[in-house]
């Protein structure tokens, strides 16, 4: 394929959802067959194309010397003093994320399959529209493109929530979106700070996240009390807006909210991809432009993390809801990659990378599964479920193995992610933080061992509650004409068009065909993190070691002054003789 | 049921926790791909310089000898021992495995009985040279077992389901191990694998039997429930006991040989003047790195780190012998590894040994002697189980009868294990003894044995066996052994029921305090707008009066101003 630069590529990849949600709202007349086939037709596309453009990446020369790939920069709104560009482009720390984006949305077109029959236009232009910006944000190189994408990615969400969802959607949309936009809004600010200071020092307002950092470098933002310690403000804007969309504990509440009110395929996108957002965004700006902060701040913000995924698996353990359970165990286990990003030791870094993926793997798979069971149930209450795995081997075979992804089972992708993790922090605990710190960190690190236990405690006893035991049906009346009294805009398995309830899937059936291809090229990569990380973490290593590079450089600074190497009390060791040869 | 999960989970975690430090503890060697082969790291691309270095603490990494011992190693030996009690049932975290014998009974003989929960053992044995270094925590493995053993075999006195029984024997004897396996000894850790192979045999032989018992019984496995069934089913009466006596440790039965080599590593190392006297060898006790010679030539390292890989050998254990023998040190002296220490734990082994003789012939005596009763479940037709079931008992008797015989005699399994890596190292072999029979402890073990089969007997050979036990005469111990010392509620009480509570405070205040916060800030500017919604009364006279009033502030501040 000669004649396809990189950057077309790529182009091509951005345009071909938006393309699919006109030709799905063209073809919206044609019933909702039409429309879901071109859905998933769109989507396929468009992961064919990403999984081809993440091979030629992998195959290139800049992904080896730790480069930008199809880089792709146009002019957009450029005059003498502005320098704003549709910058795109791929690297190591976004291509995991850029071809996720793609999976999940495949997925969540699937698993909508039967579960969205009202207004299906809408629904799968939306979620259309949500592809194209979530792919959209792991593309953008300027700052402005970003948070374009980053706040667009809101919208279809808000109303694939607010239309799509269950009872309480209303609400819980707005609070998904008031919530998130108050914190990005912060977050613009902080970026628009450091654009302009970064123009204050070169002379050009040049939005280019690559010369951002480079000026940075250069011109650090002060942090110091003669400078107003702009440095810290500016990062705890930027916080404001990623720590809500991580989400960090206590900023968390509007996830749970939001996952049980939104359809499937919402919360797939939601829990895969759209939570990643936060810990990126941190990534791509707070670590490598305000290194001073984010020593500063990353003791704090690394305990955040850990109480975060001890809280978050308490919450977890008393939910009798199932998705409101698996949107507690998100939760957690972005607390792991707080943990692992704050920890600025390479290897927990690239773990948590790592583990961006892996949760995106295995909360879209387990997301999915609940809402195949509540197809069949049409109720998520853990005690009134029973019994699944007798009724639905396939299904249940595939709870569980998403579950033990989850709780980081060896031999499958979530180990892997943790355990570079909890290796980093402890690393980070013993010789990389002052005395003063030490013990502090080794608490942590120990806490962070103990979430593993309890993650592991409430998803096992959710599973054997849910899928095993005696089977329960759900009450008739529940069955039969759906649980809503206020059916009329609902829209879970309400037949329409005359599609009877014999079109959904009935309790005892197991998976249909749409669902395994749902979820089968999950399983895929679950196994292929699990057993060959080494694909995965090696594209990444570069990118993020430079990225992260500042900060733990000044993190490393903070701490020299208290750094005393463990002394021999610490490890009571006598000295030794050389041995004799 | 809760609280059993919890310890499965326990039990998983604490062993992928062991494996952390397993891991971490080996990384200092440039030349290894521990966490490198995760993340393919070119060499010394770390901050540090070797790859994960750090974790153990700068000054070991500084240390040109790299051992791993004092606070550390103990502490990495401790994990790893966490995790191999997770994994092979011992206390306190043996409670999953009486629980998972509900499962069926071919799992339990394959599972239980011989593969998966040894693998604690496994990765103890494995660990040796690492171990070697860490005689504290050596001791504590020793200690671990011995306690284990006794409080299982306890247990197993007291109960009446037969597959129970045989569970809480299987925790038993593996302590059995442990015990061995932390007399720090070549022999104690053969006689560990020795036992572990033999239990095997006898272990599977009498699951397997006892699933042929069930079988006939229509599913029922209460002991008290039926009797005299070796008039129903002789084969399974026989092959049950043959399993009995070679688990009751009955002389040529395999399991005398290699409990009579647990003993004799115990009693070695309770009193090691008597053992160097008997054996006219080193001493076999103490700490293996002292022992050492100090001249002993680096060359003996048993394989270079790069064979290793290539020959399979888990190079970490490689790596740990080499750490272990490259220097020897001057540990601190041993607070748990005394010969006091395993006096006590020799003599706990020996009434374990009693224990385990008394409850397996208790089980044989209740189920094949005594008056042939069979529970309605099984109907008219109680009979031997088919070909298909019998022939595996048969073919297992075989080994459990004559493999310990032939294995102590041979010594085959004896240097093959010493060929190994783990105990090719030169601290595992400094401790070699010559290969003997220990008449005088053979003649106690075999007593205790006796002891238990003849107190058996007499509760209950040939009795009904839904009559007043023996074991009344236990008084509240029974109680207390039969409630498995309380330990499930220990866990319930302790880490469960806290934890709950716990979670459902956090839910709270998940529920009412952050999210309460969450919409009162929510609140806030809905709350400002009723407060400055007042101010639209749309009255156009008050607006009037508004304006006329801020014209005359601005004029009046204005006048003000002007005046200086």
């Amino acid at each position: 394929m000669n004649g396809l630069t990189p950057g077309m590529h790529l182009v091509l990849v951005l345009v071909t959802p938006l393309v699919g949600a006109v030709v799905a709202w063209v073809l919206g007349s044609r019933g909702y067959a039409a429309v879901r086939q071109s859905a998933a037709v769109t989507a396929l596309l468009t992961l064919v194309a990403t999984g081809w453009l993440v091979v030629r990446y992998l195959a290139s020369p800049e992904a080896a010397a730790s480069q930008p790939f199809a880089v792709v920069t146009l002019p957009w709104l450029v005059d003498g003093m502005f320098d704003v560009r549709l910058s795109l482009g791929l690297d190591g720390l976004s291509i995991w994320l850029f071809g996720l984006s793609a999976l999940l949305s495949l997925t969540a077109v699937l698993v909508s399959w039967e579960a969205i029959k009202e207004r299906p236009v809408g629904f799968y232009v939306l979620l259309l529209v949500l592809e194209a910006a979530m792919l959209g944000v792991f593309a953008a190189r300027d700052v402005i493109l970003f948070y374009v994408c980053f706040e667009f990615t809101l919208v279809p969400l808000f109303f694939l929530i607010g239309i799509w969802g269950h009872d309480e959607r209303r609400k819980a949309a707005i609070k998904f979106f008031l919530y998130t936009l108050a914190g990005s809004v912060l977050a613009f600010l902080g970026l628009l700070t450091i654009v302009l200071w970064n123009a204050s020092h070169t002379g050009t307002v040049t939005f280019d996240i690559d010369s951002l950092t480079a000026g940075l470098a250069a011109h650090p933002l002060p942090m110091n009390a003669e400078g107003g310690w702009l440095q810290m403000i500016v990062f705890l804007a930027l916080f404001a807006g990623f720590a809500i969309k991580v989400p960090i504990v206590p900023f968390h509440t509007w996830l749970p909210l939001a996952h049980v009110e939104a359809p499937t395929g919402g919360s797939v996108d939601l829990a895969g991809i759209l939570l990643k957002l936060g810990i990126y965004g941190f990534l791509r700006f707070s670590l490598p432009m305000l290194p001073d902060a984010t020593a500063l701040a990353a003791p704090w913000i690394f305990g955040l993390g850990v109480a975060g995924i001890v809280y978050g698996a308490l919450v977890a353990l008393v939910q009798t809801d199932l998705k409101r359970l698996i949107a507690y165990s998100s939760v957690s286990h972005m607390g792991y990659c707080v943990m692992g990003l704050f920890a600025l030791e390479p290897v927990a870094v690239e773990g948590a990378t790592l583990q961006l993926v892996n949760h995106g793997l295995s909360s879209a798979g387990l997301f999915a599964l609940v809402g195949m069971i509540y197809e069949r149930y049409h109720t998520r209450n853990i005690a009134s479920l029973g019994g699944v795995a007798s009724k639905a081997p396939w299904l249940a075979a595939l709870f569980m193995l998403f579950t033990f992804s989850s709780i980081g089972l060896p031999g499958l992708n979530g180990f892997v992610g943790e355990f570079m993790i909890l290796a980093g922090s402890f690393q980070r605990a013993w010789g990389g933080v002052s005395a003063a710190w030490r013990t502090a960190y080794l608490v942590m690190a120990c806490l962070g061992v103990a979430g593993v236990v309890l993650g592991a405690w409430y998803m096992l006893w959710a599973v054997e509650r849910v899928l095993f035991g005696p089977s329960r049906e759900p009450p008739k009346g529940a069955a039969s004409g759906h649980t809503h009294t206020s059916g009329h805009d609902h829209s879970h398995d309400h037949a329409h068009g005359g599609h009877g309830h014999a079109a959904h899937a009935a309790a005892t059936d197991d998976l249909a065909w749409h669902e395994l291809a749902a979820l089968l090229p999950l399983v895929v990569f679950v196994f292929w993190i699990g057993l060959v990380p080494a694909t995965f973490l090696g594209p990444t290593a570069g990118a993020v070691r430079g990225i992260m590079q500042p900060s733990a450089q000044a993190f490393a600074a903070r701490m020299e002054e208290a750094i005393v190497p463990p002394t021999a009390a610490d490890i009571v060791s006598l000295p030794h003789p050389t041995p004799t040869r | 049921m809760r609280a059993g999960l919890l310890i499965r989970v326990i039990r998983v975690t604490a062993a992928s926790r062991g494996m952390l430090a397993r891991r971490m503890s080996t990384d200092r060697i440039p030349a290894s791909r521990g966490i490198a082969s995760l993340t393919d790291i070119p060499e010394g691309e770390c901050r540090h310089g070797p790859i994960l270095p750090g974790i153990l603490g700068q000054t070991r990494l500084a240390d040109a000898g790299g051992i791993v011992g004092g606070a550390v190693g103990t502490a990495i030996c401790l994990c790893l021992l966490l995790a191999a009690c997770g994994k092979s049932a011992q206390l306190p975290l043996h409670v999953w495995l009486p629980d998972a014998m509900e499962g069926p009974t071919p799992a339990s003989a394959l599972i239980h009985a011989a593969t998966m929960v040894t693998a604690g053992i496994y990765l103890v044995a494995r660990s040796a040279p690492l171990f070697m270094a860490c005689p504290d925590a050596l001791a504590a493995v020793s200690i671990v077992g011995a306690t284990t053993a006794l409080v299982a075999g306890l247990i197993a006195t007291v109960q009446n389901d037969l597959k129970r029984v045989l569970a809480y024997s299987t925790i038993s004897q593996l302590g059995y191990m442990f015990a061995s396996l932390g007399t720090g000894t070549l022999l104690g850790f053969t006689a560990a694998i020795f036992h572990l192979v033999t239990h095997a045999f006898f272990k599977a032989l009498l699951f397997l039997g006892a699933g042929s018992v069930m079988h006939s019984m229509g599913g029922v496995i209460d002991m008290r429930r039926f009797g005299g069934l070796r008039r129903i089913m002789p084969i399974t009466a026989a092959t049950f006991l043959v399993g009995g006596l070679a688990l009751a440790g009955v002389a040529p039965f395999s399991g005398f040989f290699s409990k009579d080599e647990i003993l004799a590593t115990l009693h070695a190392k309770g009193w090691p003047n008597a053992h160097s006297e008997h054996h006219d060898a080193a001493p076999a006790n103490g700490h293996a790195v002292l022992s050492l010679p100090p001249t002993q030539p680096a060359s003996l390292l048993p394989l270079p780190l790069g064979e290793g890989r290539g020959e399979g050998a888990p190079a970490s254990t490689l790596r740990f012998a080499s750490m272990t023998n490259a220097s020897p040190v001057a540990a601190p002296p041993a607070v748990l590894d005394t010969p006091e220490t395993f006096r006590v734990l020799f003599w706990m082994s020996l009434v374990t040994a009693g224990l385990t003789a008394f409850y397996t012939f208790r089980a044989v005596f209740m189920t094949f002697t005594g008056p042939t009763r069979v529970p309605e479940e099984a109907g008219h037709h109680a009979h031997e189980s088919p070909t298909v079931m019998a022939l595996p008992l048969i073919i297992l008797a075989v080994p459990s009868a004559v493999a310990g015989w032939w294995l102590f005699n041979s010594q085959w399994l004896a240097h093959f294990l010493t060929a190994t890596p783990s105990f090719s190292t030169p601290a595992v072999t400094a401790t070699a003894v010559p290969h003997a029979f220990h008449m005088d402890l053979a003649i106690q073990g075999s007593l205790a044995a006796a002891i238990g089969i003849v107190i058996a007997a007499i509760g209950h050979l040939g009795r009904r066996s839904d009559g007043p036990q023996m074991e009344r005469f236990l008084g509240p111990l029974q109680t207390f052994f039969a409630n498995r010392c309380y330990i499930d509620q220990l866990y319930a009480g302790l880490i469960v029921r806290p934890l709950e509570g716990l979670a459902l405070v956090a839910a709270l205040f998940d529920r009412f305090v952050i999210d309460g916060l969450v919409n009162g800030v929510a609140r806030l500017p809905a709350a400002l707008g009723g407060v400055v919604r007042r101010l639209q009364t749309g009255l156009l006279q008050r607006y009037a009066l508004a304006g006329v009033m801020g014209v005359l502030a601005i004029v009046f501040v204005l006048a003000w101003r002007l005046r200086g």
